[in-house]
């Protein structure tokens, strides 16, 4: 059996469901198939930080027009997706962390870009007061935020299928061919044809990038999250300390969130991820260093979530150099949460245009060919705080 | 020297640790309850006792405080990966202890029986409503209706009116006819069970000096705030409904599979008693090396089958070890194996008279009560989505997420997908647990940097 399609996409996370969304309502007729189900892996396990806070400058156009684009949710998938825009604060603890952030915030408003400013200890004590007094000062985005990652999942689903998306759970690709301008895609005993096809298998796209024919070399993320019981509101913005490898904010449920980056075990052949509970106890260390009073809260849970890092920690988005009609879309390296919106529409655009109107060409997978990687810049650290 | 480390003073943990000292193993007994004797022996030096089974419970536990090896009481097992790394809570500091050996005895949990309105104050279980009567001498001051079916339930009634309470009524909601099916189970119980039967059938007796409607397949309690009443129907369709403010409900107990399924265990469906259970070889052996699990937290077997299953898994963590050849080993399990043949002789009978209730799940039903998911709820998202599976209706509903742990409601969802979409049990699984397995605060997780 053959079911033929103008666009394939691979992977249903949160960013094969958005570029699939996108290609529908542009009229193309879209199939996605996921080998799970629709966010089992780094999608599902999401902080969902919506964060422009320090960003690579290679993703910070793209990550710009995304923010826009959360303000206005509703529009684009009828459900604002719990974002609320409480912002995000970097903390700094010493003179020389204080001063790469003035550095950094310095080299931004020199080039234009104001989504960022430097507060001072009493701008900080105002807007976070229950964080203990060790910062000196800190980078704020006003306009950042967080979501919920399940209403997302939920609101982007909805919309893709309302946009006449296919959505085919359970089927994972086992062979991939290019003949004649059409892709074939085989699962099992099933077949899906389309002249143009979306990379977007997340840890595993690496191996679907290869089916094709480009070889693109990436690392497994299993970063690990703590979420305690519902508490009364206690933070609104989400605060990051890169020295502490510390990401916390409180969720829309009351519940916190801690995350920071500490990184679980992976298991690409198994699909599964589990967490270092050792490593955990260092995030809940920091947490109750900053915030006097949560040692006494209980855990829920934890967890940890698969996803593909690219070695220079910047998202690969682009079309491939090698095959027509191929868009790679994936290694989000732990902050691809808030790049969704926006990077489903330039996935759009540069397959059925050729180009997108927001320039990602930083984001090209061809940097990561052959090639040196391109050195990581000043702002990787924080690439772990959604 | 080799070090095993028992996880569940109960029976089966406390007779495991004996054969284990007997065997030259050092011993180490974590549980999380202040004193020994599990559920069933709770509090048993404290209280008065209560004929044979009671006074051989004393004596297990004055054994085991004797020379059971090292016990650390109050503490909890919150995580267990990488084979037998074990995360322990003990007095508000949190440790790792890596054993050369872990047996698993942590007992059953009561099944949870989820019908409208189950979350409302005044509906409790009888399982907590025994301890409360074990513990705290605690009777309830006015007459209370008891609902669902097992062996608890008969028991605790009796205890209830010893003690001076009293029962409005039992709405049994054990389908008809179960009792023909278990004639012809009654030789092979006998054996070992004759003396249990003997007693049941005690309680049996002055159950029928109560008043006792049977053949119940739904049930709602009523009330906004708190329990008011009960509406329930009978499988043949009689409605009623029964002023009441309080209710005790009970469906069977089943084996708490967190610990097992936190620590990689493979686990199978058994779909006599309704319920998962860790795949074991016949020295109790799991699927991850060097674990081993026993007692009703193997499969439900009672606290005598329990002792026995204890003293089997030692054995095998002995041979194991190399303390013990293989000979003298499988010569030690024999005398065993066959008691515990008998016990399962047994134990068929009790499952096929009592077995699940699965009482029709209404879409109002609070299927999470932690995150306040209903059954109508779930069953939407489940709609044309054949591959969602527990953990993918955790994610599109929260139900699952909260404190604890899919505990109350993890059985209830695996049952919802098979009515959604078909498909064994076994393949359909259950929610992926995660830690901490037991309740941990950050300051605890904190503490465990400083500490290891």
């Amino acid at each position: 059996m053959t079911a033929t399609a103008d666009v394939l996409v691979v992977g249903g996370g949160l960013h094969g469901l958005s570029a699939a969304l996108q290609v529908a309502r542009r009229g193309a007729r879209v199939i996605l198939l996921e080998r799970s189900r629709i966010g089992r892996h780094s999608s599902g396990a999401s902080a969902a930080g919506v964060r422009t806070l320090s960003r690579a400058r290679a993703e910070l156009p793209i990550s710009l027009e995304a923010m826009e684009m959360w303000h206005h949710m509703v529009d684009i998938v009828g459900d604002d997706c719990g974002f609320h825009a409480y912002g995000q604060l970097q903390v700094a603890e010493t003179d020389a962390e204080l001063q790469s952030l003035r550095d950094r915030v310095g080299r931004l408003h020199q080039d234009g870009f104001t989504n960022e400013e430097i507060i001072d200890a009493d701008a900080i004590r105002s807007i976070v007061p229950c964080l203990a007094s060790v910062y000196l000062g800190g980078a704020f985005a006003p306009r950042d935020g967080a979501a919920d990652p399940h209403r997302t999942l939920s609101a982007y689903l909805r919309a893709a299928v309302d946009a006449g998306v296919a959505v085919h759970e359970g089927v994972g690709v086992t062979a991939l061919v290019r003949s004649q301008n059409t892709w074939k895609l085989t699962a099992g005993q099933r077949q899906w044809e389309a002249p143009l096809l979306v990379n977007a298998a997340g840890a595993w796209a690496g191996e679907i990038a290869a089916m094709a024919g480009d070889e693109i070399p990436i690392g497994t993320k299993a970063s690990m999250m703590i979420v305690t019981e519902r508490v009364a509101p206690f933070i609104r913005p989400t605060v990051i300390s890169m020295k502490r490898k510390l990401s916390f904010k409180q969720s829309n449920q009351g519940t916190l969130l801690i995350g920071g980056g500490q990184q679980g075990r992976a298991d690409l052949t198994k699909e599964s991820s589990a967490v270092d509970v050792r490593l955990l106890a260092k995030s809940a260390a920091a947490a109750t260093q900053l915030f006097p009073g949560v040692d006494r809260l209980r855990i829920v849970r934890t967890w940890a979530g698969l996803e593909a890092k690219t070695s220079d920690d910047v998202a690969i988005a682009g079309l491939s150099p090698s095959g027509p009609g191929l868009l790679h879309l994936f290694g989000f390296s732990g902050h691809g949460f808030q790049l969704v919106p926006a990077l489903g529409v330039a996935a759009a655009e540069l397959l059925l245009e050729g180009r997108s109107r927001v320039d990602i060409a930083g984001l090209a997978p061809q940097r990561l060919m052959g090639g040196m990687a391109t050195p990581a810049d000043d702002s990787v650290g924080a690439a772990d705080c959604e | 020297m080799t070090t095993v480390m028992v996880i569940g003073a109960g029976p089966a943990g406390m007779s495991a640790a004996l054969e284990l000292q007997e065997r030259g193993l050092a011993v180490i007994v974590l549980d999380d309850q202040p004193a020994p004797g599990g559920r069933i022996f709770a509090a048993i030096e404290k209280r008065e006792l209560h004929g044979r089974e009671d006074k051989s419970g004393a004596e297990l536990v004055a054994r085991f405080r004797a020379v059971g090896g090292e016990y650390l009481s109050a503490t909890e097992v919150w995580q267990i990966d990488s084979g037998t790394r074990v995360f322990l809570t003990h007095e508000g500091r949190a440790r790792m202890i890596e054993p050369n050996f872990v047996l698993l005895a942590t007992g059953a949990q009561e099944r949870p029986m989820p019908f409208s309105g189950w979350q409302l104050p005044g509906v409790m279980t009888v399982g907590a409503a025994q301890i409360l009567l074990k513990t705290a001498a605690q009777v309830p001051d006015r007459p209370v209706w008891l609902a669902g079916t097992g062996p608890l339930l008969l028991l605790y009634a009796r205890q209830l009116v010893a003690a001076g309470g009293a029962v409005a009524g039992i709405l049994d909601t054990a389908p008809r006819h179960r009792r023909v099916a278990a004639l012809p189970l009654i030789p092979r119980a006998l054996p070992y069970g004759w003396r249990d039967l003997a007693r049941g059938i005690g309680w049996l007796a002055a159950m029928s000096r109560l008043r006792v409607i049977r053949n119940v397949g739904s049930l709602e309690a009523l009330g906004t705030d708190r329990i008011e009443g009960i509406r329930f129907r009978t499988r043949d369709g009689t409605e009623r409904e029964v002023d009441t403010d309080l209710l005790f409900v009970h469906d069977g107990v089943v084996p708490a599979v967190h610990t097992t399924m936190a620590a990689g265990c493979a686990h199978r469906w058994n779909s006599m008693q309704q319920s998962f259970e860790p795949l074991l070889d016949d020295f109790g052996g799991s699927s991850i090396p060097n674990i081993f699990v026993a007692g009703d937290g193997a499969t439900i077997a009672g606290a005598r089958a329990a002792t026995i299953s204890g003293r089997l898994a030692a054995i095998g963590i002995a041979r194991a070890a190399g303390t013990m050849s293989h000979m003298a080993a499988e010569t030690a399990a024999i005398p065993l194996r066959r008691e515990l043949a008998a016990a399962s002789g047994f134990r068929r009978l009790i499952d096929t008279l009592y077995p699940p209730s699965e009482l029709a799940l209404s879409d109002d039903t609070m299927v999470c009560r932690c995150e306040e998911v209903s059954a109508g709820k779930i069953r939407e998202a489940l709609h044309a989505r054949p591959h969602l599976g527990p953990d993918g209706v955790k994610i599109a509903t929260r139900a699952g997420m909260g404190p604890c742990q899919g505990r109350q409601c993890g059985l209830s969802l695996a049952r919802l997908v098979q009515e959604a979409h078909g498909g064994s049990r076994s393949d359909i699984g259950f929610l992926r647990v995660r830690a901490p397995l037991k309740p941990l605060t950050l300051g605890e997780l904190a503490s465990l940097e400083t500490n290891s």
